[in-house]
């Protein structure tokens, strides 16, 4: 990847600003075109690029005040003028959106989280852009989200051709404990983008796995929406390679899935605390408790993975939570970190797929070439999360037992989002093969314990099954995860912004 | 006692008049929304037991009227037979079909050509039993297991499982006894493990040692099943294959992406509503061959593979390397213009692709490399369906929607079917020690 491309590249699929304690996603719709398109060209230099990826941590724009990145839906793109070529180019599940029925259906957002039941994103009422902003250093200060919502307020407004729909809070950012409300430890496993300066990990995916315009895991550049040279007279997008008469739009951009994701907290902690009296294995008391619920999730706690530690907590060392596989750790099988908890649902790492308890026709986990074309495969599906929290934490210290009994009726949960460059081949598919299929793996009626428990396809299925000597099972997994919004964006490069503002 | 063995049927019948044939959709809902209570996507008309039925399927291939192909109702039925002889096996699927359910039949195929409305059972049957056509390859992931068998594995699986789930902990010889013990005590009360014997020997299954032989022999099993006769053609036309993977176009996504039609668009919905409706999906493809000069390197390529499914992949339970396919095969159909493909897989189609691609492309080439706009193939083996957004966008491209679609086992996975049989085995014969902690990790 070029210097070039790094200025050229929207910073939030960079980076996810974990230094800046404070977000807001301000989700809008395009009232007057014109107006709008104006507003991005005066924006445009302002937004965050990934030129950072280039400077030390002590200049700008790491030293900027508060940063922001604007993407867009198929609908945006439509309203702002793109042409139908591009329009036409981008992949089918963007265009159709996240809220089709089928799509929906897939992706496990029935009952509650149908899309009808959406706070946001429904199809009566279309979403056409995101902004999304950042700010702050160090613990989030209440001025921090004073000044987010003033630039909000300043910049989605009538005057610039936008409306917003709804402004999604967060809570702040805390990297000394990063805990999502069940009260783990989160935002640990997540690929790093080959190519980019400063890599401090082996768990990197092909740049083209993220952005269009770049190669992909198979070697290819996946499709990307292009425009006929003759619409970009002041020739601002790329040329394509090969074929002077287009000019590549999607090149350096990437499509983005942001789900609002809601988590009854107390139901989890409720279940786990009925359910571990049940398990003979399961230790008593409030060890039991963090026993059963560290299987669900494939982690401790504090984030320390179970096929690592197995029996109790290890040492949270940041740079040693993510560094594992499941065969060198004797974890082929499930007996360590379960088949289908959550963390090995979403990344498999060199789980043998799709039946791993048959040596003879997976491979043996001991050879390394097999577990090395495992991890291969996996690559093929991963995602580059960006969430955030929102709603504020049952118990500060996220105690398990204060978690568990305290009442709460405010809303909590995830914004999940996430770049990658094909939604079918990653999101959609880590979504409904890995997350929401029952017989993962081999597995019976098991759904992902924590977001895919009880929804109607490909069948209703709510156990959970421990391997081992013997394999335990717990059974009426509730549903303790809900959409309650969402959206497919494309997060466009520089010179894709200042096409289309320049229309 | 006779060995029950799966068999498969397909029927392709033309369809009289012209598009959009209402009366046909019509029918053919009614048959899609009359189905079994407690989900899954099971019409009732295949859904009697005593029919056997695996998998089964209606199809529509609408044409354009005054084109070079007909429009057609396609039926498929992937079934339990005793009779050894396929044609027979067939011809009785058929008839008991046709005394089953003669009227649902009866009001989709009364819009085909040559079938009156007013047929009776045996000349319904008849007239499907004409207009079958043979696969010119076939693959079968559970060969020896009928429904009773498959539907009894899995109970046992979950009596297992939950017997497990509360046994106190012990060394795994004392749980396996003692599991063992169980299952025999729960045959005599259980009525879904009614038939279970284990002081018996169990039913025919895989033979382990051939499996394992099978297995081990990875790109061997190629070579070997390779005739003479095959590599003899393939090297007389080599000139051409060369000549051909030069010359031949290969799909365009970008320009069919961009001229999607409003039509085009509507049939993807419906591609979609179709399916992951249970576990399993149908896919049903079809595309014109490039020309008839391809058609014999085609059937020896499918000669090929119907050869190496039959002395090989059958008895492992994978096609290539895919190991969530229940039933798959080829048909000429058309004159010999058209290549229709019909499989019966686990899971969302973007998985099953995505095998395809990352698992079994060699063998798809050989398949499909004489097939239009199919992605460039070199030396008819390599590239090809590893071109994967190309292959991927061909394939659905070249999709159809299957109107109808029958599952016997909504929730049941082809590795579970097969995983099931050897843990029923296991119980059967007590496993050694190392065995046993094999048998244990099949429990999962």
């Amino acid at each position: 990847m070029t210097p070039q491309d790094l200025r050229d590249i929207q910073g939030l699929i960079l980076s996810g600003y974990g230094k800046k304690p404070a977000a807001r996603y301000a989700i809008f719709q395009i009232v007057d075109p014109d107006a709008a398109r104006s507003w991005l060209g005066r924006v445009l230099a302002s937004i965050q690029y990934g030129s950072f990826r280039g400077t030390r941590r002590r200049e700008a724009p790491f030293l900027d005040d508060l940063c922001f990145n604007v993407a867009f839906t198929h609908r945006g793109f439509r309203e702002l003028g793109l042409t139908e070529t591009a329009l036409s180019g981008f992949s089918l599940p963007f265009q159709e959106g996240m809220c089709e029925a089928n799509r929906a259906r897939r992706l496990g957002d029935d009952g509650q989280s149908a899309p009808a039941n959406w706070r946001w994103g429904r199809p009566e009422q279309p979403v056409h852009g995101l902004l999304a902003v950042f700010a702050g250093e160090g613990d989030a200060e209440p001025q921090d989200w004073v000044r987010i919502q003033d630039f909000i307020r300043g910049e989605l407004c009538r005057a610039h051709g936008t409306s917003v729909i709804t402004v999604l809070d967060t809570v702040a950012s805390n990297l000394t404990r990063r805990k999502e409300h069940f009260g783990f430890r989160d935002g640990i496993a997540n690929p790093r983008i080959a190519g980019l300066p400063r890599q401090a990990t082996d768990d990197l995916i092909a740049a083209g796995e993220v952005l269009l315009g770049q190669a992909n895991e198979y070697g290819k550049e996946p499709l990307s929406p292009e425009v006929p040279a003759k619409d970009d007279p002041h020739g601002i997008l790329p040329v394509v390679e090969g074929r002077s008469e287009r000019h590549d739009f999607g090149k350096n951009g990437s499509y983005l899935v942001f789900r609002q994701l809601s988590q009854d907290v107390q139901a989890f902690w409720n279940y786990i605390e009925e359910m571990r009296h049940t398990v003979p294995d399961a230790p008593p008391g409030r060890v039991g408790r963090e026993w059963l619920a560290a299987r669900f999730v494939g982690r401790w706690l504090n984030g320390t993975p179970l096929s690592l530690f197995p029996n109790a907590p290890g040492p949270a060392i940041e740079d040693q939570l993510d560094s594992f596989d499941y065969g060198p750790n004797q974890d082929s099988f499930g007996e360590r970190c379960p088949i289908g908890a959550h963390i090995r649902r979403t990344n498999p790492r060199d789980t043998a797929l799709p039946v791993p308890h048959d040596p003879e026709l997976s491979g043996d986990p001991k050879d390394e070439s097999v577990r090395k074309e495992r991890l291969q495969l996996t690559n093929r599906h991963r995602l580059l999360r960006r969430g955030r929290a929102y709603g504020p934490p049952v118990h500060e210290d996220y105690d398990i037992d204060a978690l568990r009994l305290h009442p709460s009726v405010e809303e909590r949960g995830l914004h999940f989002l996430c770049f990658n460059a094909s939604l079918s081949r990653q999101f959609e598919f880590v979504q409904s093969n890995w997350v929401q299929n029952p017989t993962f793996a081999g597995l019976s009626s098991d759904p992902d314990p924590l977001l895919g428990a009880n929804r109607e396809l490909p069948f209703r299925a709510a156990d959970f099954t421990i391997q081992g000597c013997p394999v335990r099972r717990v059974r009426n997994l509730p549903r303790v995860v809900e959409t309650r919004g969402g959206a497919y964006f494309f997060m466009p490069s520089r010179r894709a912004l200042e096409f289309l503002s320049r229309k | 006692m006779a060995v029950v063995r799966q068999e498969t049927l397909t029927v392709v019948a033309r369809v009289a008049g012209d598009p959009p044939f209402n009366g046909l959709r019509a029918a053919l809902q009614a048959i899609a929304t009359d189905q079994l209570p407690g989900g899954g996507t099971r019409p009732r008309v295949f859904a009697d037991p005593a029919l056997g039925i695996h998998f089964a399927r209606l199809v529509l291939l609408e044409e354009p009227s005054g084109g070079k192909v007909a429009s057609s109702l396609i039926f498929e039925s992937n079934f339990d037979t005793t009779f050894e002889a396929a044609e027979q096996a067939r011809f009785e699927h058929l008839k008991l079909l046709c005394e089953t359910s003669p009227a649902p039949l009866s009001s989709v195929f009364q819009h085909c050509s040559g079938f009156l409305p007013d047929l009776r059972a045996d000349q319904l049957a008849e007239a499907l039993a004409e207009r079958q056509v043979q696969a010119s390859a076939a693959y079968q992931g559970h060969i020896h297991r009928d429904l009773a068998r498959i539907r009894l594995e899995q109970h046992l699986r979950l009596v297992l499982l939950d017997f497990f789930a509360q046994a106190p902990k012990a060394a795994p010889r004392e749980l396996y006894l003692a599991a063992r013990e169980h299952v025999r005590l729960q045959c005599g009360s259980d009525p879904r493990l009614a038939g279970l014997d284990l002081n018996q020997p169990p039913p025919p299954v895989p033979d382990a040692a051939v499996r394992s032989q099978r297995l081990s022999a990875g790109v061997w099993a190629w070579i070997q099943n390779l005739s003479s006769d095959t590599v003899a053609y393939v090297i007389s036309q080599l000139c051409n294959i060369r000549r051909w993977q030069k010359t031949d176009a290969e799909y365009d996504q970008r320009a069919r992406q961009e001229a999607w039609t409003e039509a085009d668009r509507r049939t993807f919905v419906e591609i979609a509503e179709t399916e992951d409706r249970a576990l399993q999906n149908a896919l049903t493809h079809v595309v014109p061959l490039k020309a008839a000069d391809r058609l014999a390197l085609l059937m020896f390529s499918h000669a090929y593979i119907d050869a190496m499914a039959r002395k090989h992949f059958n008895d492992i339970g994978q096609l290539g390397g895919i190991p969530t396919i229940h039933f798959a095969k080829w048909l000429l159909v058309d004159d010999d213009t058209r290549l229709l493909f019909l499989s019966n897989y686990d899971s969302s189609w973007e998985s099953y692709l995505g095998d395809f691609v990352d698992r079994a492309a060699v063998g798809l080439n050989l398949a499909w490399t004489c097939t239009t706009e199919y992605p460039k193939t070199l030396f008819l083996a390599l590239r090809g369906a590893s071109d994967e957004e190309r292959f991927k966008a061909w394939s659905r491209a070249y999709q159809r929607p299957t109107q109808v679609f029958y599952t016997a086992y909504p929730e049941l996975g082809i590795a579970a079917v097969n995983n099931n049989t050897w843990i029923r085995c296991g119980l059967h014969r007590p496993p050694g020690a190392a065995e046993l902690r094999a048998w244990f990790r099949r429990l999962t």
